[in-house]
């Protein structure tokens, strides 16, 4: 059986994703981050209330880019994964 | 055993061995503040205490070597400072176990468990410390060979091979007691301090996580 994301885990998914394109749409952030759209929307809200993304709202379309904070605490994040694994605290 | 120009080794290993424990304590308070997951706050606590017990022991070799004639003062101080690092080091594990105990099994037989820890200090003398902290590692040693067996990630084997080092280094020390060999001591130290360099290779490898 697959385990649940924590909040965390998928906010980290989210800030990946954009990570690793630099810029999505809600769509292809919808796909990356397999997540409901009303999900979604409320953990960007979040990200964005936090700085960690910037959601740009474009005439018909809307693009999310991580900011540097965002990276940095991705960055973080990663580092504190593996401290996790390695005295086996669940995230 | 007469002053020997590699003693002087073992403080130094010694303060490697505390920078790797503040690295460590410092990772894992920054990973309690970024998650909010009180188990860090517990290992991020048992890890301060074994630190500060560990500069206790960093103290009281550059003492021995230092000093030039032995005092009353000299005598106070160096008993003094042994006693507090060896209860800082119980207490250190203590936190540990109830960080491995929460993990494992819930809160409340973590509490029950700490509860039987503390009745069985209250009879504590020289010797016995290092059995109390051989049975403290003993079941964190185990907890920590359970967290292996349930995620199967190398990461997992660092924490349980300083533990058991630190375990191996306690029964030394029991045995050094016993036949009153010096040598073992001086053995069971650097067993310890490689436990405390696993811990700094742990450290390391996380901080170089790109």
């Amino acid at each position: 059986m697959k385990e649940r994301r924590s909040k965390l885990q998928i906010l980290a998914d989210i800030l990946e994703a954009l990570a690793q394109s630099g810029e999505m749409n809600i769509s292809q952030l919808l796909t990356a981050a397999n997540l409901s759209y009303d999900r979604l929307s409320k953990y960007l809200s979040e990200l964005e209330a936090n700085n960690l993304v910037v959601v740009e709202r474009q005439s018909l379309e809307v693009k999310i880019k991580p900011t540097s904070k965002g990276l940095s605490f991705l960055q973080e994040y990663k580092k504190i994964k593996e401290i996790a694994v390695a005295f086996g605290i669940s995230l | 055993m007469p002053f020997e120009p590699f003693h002087l080794a073992l403080p130094i290993l010694d303060f490697v061995g505390i920078l790797s424990l503040a690295a460590l304590s410092v990772l894992l308070y920054r990973a309690y503040g970024i998650s909010g997951n009180s188990l860090f706050l517990y290992f991020f606590t048992g890890f301060t205490i074994l630190g500060l017990g560990e500069f206790g022991r960093f103290f009281l070799f550059l003492t021995i070597i230092f000093t030039p004639r032995p005092s009353f003062f000299f005598f106070f101080l160096n008993h003094s400072v042994a006693l507090l690092s060896q209860v800082l080091e119980i207490l250190g594990f203590l936190v540990i176990a109830l960080g491995y105990t929460m993990e494992l099994f819930g809160k409340d037989k973590a509490l029950a468990s700490m509860m039987v820890f503390q009745e069985r200090r209250l009879s504590l003398t020289f010797p016995m410390v290092n059995i109390f902290s051989a049975s403290i590692l003993v079941y964190i040693s185990l907890n920590a060979f359970a967290i292996y067996t349930k995620n199967k990630q190398s990461l997992t084997l660092a924490p349980l091979l300083a533990f058991i080092l630190f375990l191996l280094s306690n029964i030394l020390s029991i045995l050094a007691f016993l036949l009153r060999d010096e040598l073992i001591v001086l053995f069971s130290r650097l067993v310890y301090i490689a436990g405390l360099y696993v811990f700094l290779w742990l450290a390391l490898k996380v901080g170089k996580t790109p």
